[in-house]
């Protein structure tokens, strides 16, 4: 069997090639057997699978995932990065903004991740959260908010710990070259939604389908004709358009990416461009969308791809007008390039260079940096895209499948947070990934397995792991509510940043330490040979003296021993006392004109203070009551306070009284035990 | 674009104690006041003349409410829920201490918690490079911290059940009434004049707020006291601090969630 099923989303810009040759599905199934699994990050995908079924997205059961003050916004940087002070400050604008909302019901809700808080080199998500007190599962606001900010370039914060992040949060990423590209994505960002920015409903389905070319036919036929439909059909109150074939040139790309057609919804689905590592192009083109200038494999077969074909970060030109878009790029490479090859086909072994760092593309730092405006998010893909993604079924037939493509535009269309959208896909990895790792595991002891289903698993697998939203996750569409609106896109003015360096400067990269050139795992030390039972930790000090804990803890001890033998001994006394004097219980009420001439002495009240009424109530039940008349008369206010009193009391010591035996009971217990 | 300001505002409910007592309430309630220390007694209150020895180092309870009745009432109202909310949260921190089940929101609360005390756990039972959390140094001054707070805790418990409670109200900065409990229960009060009913209702509630606070400052001592005998293998005594803050960080976060809820 060696029917070849498997095209990717991707050409290679320098040879005229496709980036991955296509597949027989024997060659993925390999693959994916020697593709190593986190078993943390497994379990996790396994607990978001269980609990996508119960339709709860993301956040803790009882949040609005919509209503930044219960989800909380943050915003994590690298603690390596030099550039922190004065990108925050170029940001500025809005992290004021997401403070001002996320902070309205606590303070806490608004985390920004700097200095020791920031990501460490090699941190994985887990060690990540943990030491922000965050364990694994639904996003607890309290302790790390759902919506995440990653602040970065993908070498510094790589894009495994997004991956990982962003399958119980919404997480977002964004990395500029210069200030004054981060101080005007803020702008936009913080003017489309303070500013009430009221684009038409519109929204454009583009879809190149290259002569000879299965991947853009299917993806063309399977998935941008079918979605614009649905989505078409599922919102009557969108203008939804679908441009295909022969309408999906590059200059048509240009009027739909800044030009006099841009919408505010924009989905592609064509050939992303890739360069061999190390080519002149591959920084600055990678990742750009191929046209229907292309005239296929066949035509073109292996010469070098023209710019003239493809639409790249260059043909954005300074006075578009992309204000407030989002969109969405099936397209290899469309969101970022990781460094090393996550698809390494020839020796499944170790991972191969594919660029001399991880990047994000240019093309979505273009739209989003807009000095007049830019795009709010770009949703697309790092690594290479599955032309296959999309279809499912056996080795007779497949069918489409586009759910979550369509569930998170609807969301999307539907005034939803582009990072609690973009779940659905989160869903699906886990789903997948769920299942791949059972069958794995299956495998690894043996079963029987069909090479078929393994690859399509692993290769959907790798395909929903690899969606990023480049942009901040809680941007949503800025829509009004009719399909059109007189005049021309609007566009808001050029931010200008004081800067000692130049807002327009370069901003320095990262210096990786000396001894993080390659992120080395930390190795747990072997745990302490097992103490007798009973042996207390000051003993057990072979493991402790490195903490410089141990040390102070037989202080610590002494204190707590001594605290408690304070607090037992009063206790104690305290409870001597009630139960003896619990013979009687004394209330006394005083009258004063004046409080400032109260004097209390002995248990007493005394100066201007006058006694009105006494109850003292005996054991036996025996009750004395005094109380002196005015004039002959009851003073019947008084006597009221004076009666609830007494009854207060009596309800209190009786309470009081459980209590403190209860509370020297529980003394007693751990001084029995330890 | 508007920032939010913290404004320093008088605290309605104050409890003035000896220095060297925690200064946070547990429950969030009561704004603590340091007293200077004087001689006979343990700060300055208004016409005390002299005390006897065991009635020195009394405990005031202070709330303050402002002249309109139904703003007044509704800090009273307030005060209670909180209370009652830690009460309640009290509760499932005990009940998760015992392994009882309880509702989504709370678990995970519970969980991150936990997971924050499991390395401390870890590290006192000598486990500690097997488990990878937070760095190590920053582990022993947390463990240092959490032990000095729960010291001054059991201080703050020791000096509010053995000493007198010195309950003022005041509405509009003027005294309306004050009550003196005696460590068995007996109460001695002083009001202004005779006060109308209203008046009364408030100095009753300030008082009765008072001595849940007492009570339920006891009630979470034993619930860390049950808790530390469950979890003390390995660690023994030490085991009191950590269950404290267990139990301090679940009514604040459970707590919180309940305020989203109630808002929502």
């Amino acid at each position: 069997m060696s029917r070849t099923v498997f095209h990717f989303n991707g050409v290679n810009g320098s040879s005229g090639d496709y980036l991955v040759p296509p597949m027989t599905h024997e060659m993925l199934s390999k693959i994916a057997r020697n593709e190593p699994l986190d078993k943390k990050h497994l379990d996790e995908l396994k607990w978001l699978n269980r609990r996508s079924k119960t339709k709860v997205l993301g956040v803790a059961a009882g949040i609005d995932p919509q209503n930044l003050s219960q989800t909380g916004w943050g915003v994590i940087f690298a603690q390596e990065d030099p550039n922190v002070p004065a990108i925050r400050e170029a940001l500025k604008e809005l992290l004021d903004h997401r403070r001002e909302q996320a902070t309205r019901k606590n303070e806490k809700f608004y985390r920004e991740y700097t200095a020791s808080d920031a990501y460490r080199r090699g941190e994985t998500k887990e060690a990540f959260l943990t030491r922000h007190r965050t364990g694994p599962g639904a996003a607890n606001p309290l302790r790390t908010p759902y919506y995440l900010l990653i602040v970065g370039d993908p070498e510094t914060i790589p894009y495994r710990f997004q991956y990982q992040l962003d399958v119980a949060y919404a997480v977002g990423r964004i990395h500029f070259d210069t200030l004054d590209e981060y101080a005007a994505y803020a702008h936009s960002v913080v003017e489309a939604e303070r500013g009430g920015l009221k684009l038409p409903r519109r929204a454009v389905f583009f879809g190149v389908k290259n002569d000879d070319d299965p991947a853009t036919y299917l993806s063309a036929d399977e998935l941008v004709k079918p979605l614009a439909g649905m989505l078409g059909a599922d919102q009557p109150s969108w203008d939804v358009q679908t441009l295909l074939h022969e309408d999906a040139t590059k200059p048509r790309l240009s009027r739909l990416l800044g030009g006099d057609e841009t919408p505010a919804l924009l989905f592609t689905a064509s050939h992303g461009m890739g360069f061999d590592n190390g080519s002149n192009r591959q920084l600055k083109h990678q990742g750009a969308l191929l046209c229907q200038e292309w005239p296929g494999p066949e035509k073109w077969a292996t010469k070098r791809i023209p710019e003239d074909f493809y639409f790249a970060a260059d043909d954005v030109p300074d006075d578009a007008r992309l204000y407030g878009l989002i969109s969405f790029h099936f397209a290899c490479y469309g969101a970022g390039t990781p460094k090393l090859d996550d698809f390494s086909h020839q020796e499944f072994t170790d991972p191969t260079l594919i660029a001399p760092h991880a990047f994000i593309a240019q093309l979505p730092k273009r739209l989003l940096g807009h000095p007049k405006g830019g795009a709010l998010a770009v949703v697309g893909h790092v690594e290479r895209a599955w032309g296959y993604s999309f279809m499912w079924g056996d080795a007779v037939k497949q069918e489409r499948q586009l759910e979550s493509f369509k569930s998170s535009l609807k969301y999307l269309m539907e005034g939803h947070t582009v990072g609690h959208s973009f779940e659905y896909f989160n869903e699906r990895y886990a789903e997948i990934a769920s299942d791949l790792s059972a069958v794995l595991e299956e495998i690894k002891f043996g079963a029987e397995y069909d090479p078929l289903a393994l690859a399509e698993t692993w290769t959907a697998h790798g395909d929903a792991r690899g969606y990023a939203i480049i942009g901040d996750p809680a941007v949503r569409l800025p829509v009004g509510k009719t399909k059109t609106v007189e005049g021309e896109r609007p566009t808001i003015n050029i931010i200008n940043i004081p800067s000692a360096g130049g807002a327009s400067a370069l901003l320095k990269p990262p210096q990786p330490p000396a001894d993080a050139a390659s992120p080395k795992e930390t190795t747990p030390a072997p745990p302490p040979a097992s103490g007798p039972t009973g042996v207390t930790p000051a003993a057990a000090r072979g493991a402790g003296v490195d903490f410089g804990l141990f040390d102070s803890l037989k202080g610590s001890r002494e204190r707590l021993t001594e605290a408690l033998e304070q607090f037992a001994e009063k206790l104690s006394e305290a409870v001597q006392k009630a139960v003896s004097d619990a013979g009687s219980l004394e209330v006394t009420t005083y009258v004063a004109e004046d409080m400032e001439g109260i004097t209390y002495s002995g248990g007493r009240f005394g100066g201007a203070a006058k006694l009105r009424a006494v109850t003292r109530i005996n054991v036996d039940g025996d009750t004395q009551v005094c109380v002196p008349l005015e004039d002959g008369e009851l003073d019947e206010t008084l006597w009221k306070i004076h009666s609830e009193t007494v009854q207060s009391a009596q309800a209190n010591r009786a309470e009081m009284l459980k209590t403190m035996v209860s509370a020297a009971t529980g003394l007693f217990d751990v001084f029995k035990a330890f | 674009m508007s920032e939010r300001r913290s404004v320093r505002v008088r605290p309605v409910f104050e409890y003035r104690g000896a220095a060297g007592a925690v200064r946070a309430d547990p429950f969030g309630l009561w704004d603590f006041i340091p007293a200077p220390r004087m001689d006979g007694v343990s700060f300055a209150l208004p016409g005390v003349e002299a005390v006897a020895p065991d009635e020195a180092d009394i405990s005031l309870w202070k709330v303050e409410l402002p002249t309109d009745y139904g703003l007044a009432l509704s800090h009273l109202r307030s005060g209670e829920e909180r209370l009652l909310d830690s009460q309640r949260a009290l509760t499932v921190a005990a009940q998760r201490l015992g392994s009882s089940p309880v509702s989504t929101a709370e678990a995970v609360a519970g969980e991150a918690v936990m997971a924050d005390l499991k390395p401390l756990f870890g590290l006192l039972r000598g486990e500690s490079r097997g488990v990878a959390f937070a760095p190590p140094a920053g582990l022993a001054g947390h463990w240092e911290e959490i032990n000095g707070q729960f010291i001054a805790f059991i201080e703050r418990a020791r000096q509010t059940l053995t000493h007198y409670a010195w309950v003022e109200t005041s509405v509009g900065g003027n005294l309306l009434s004050r009550t003196v409990v005696s460590w068995a229960g007996d109460m001695t009060t002083v009001w202004r004049a005779t006060p109308a009913t209203p008046q009364m209702a408030l100095h009753r509630r300030s008082l009765a707020l008072t001595l849940k606070s007492r009570e339920a400052l006891l009630r979470s001592f034993i619930v860390i006291a049950k808790g530390a005998v469950l979890l003390s293998s390995g660690v023994g005594v030490l085991a009191l601090p950590l269950v404290w803050k267990y139990v301090q960080e679940m009514m604040s976060e459970i707590t919180a969630w309940r305020r989203i809820a109630n808002e929502t």
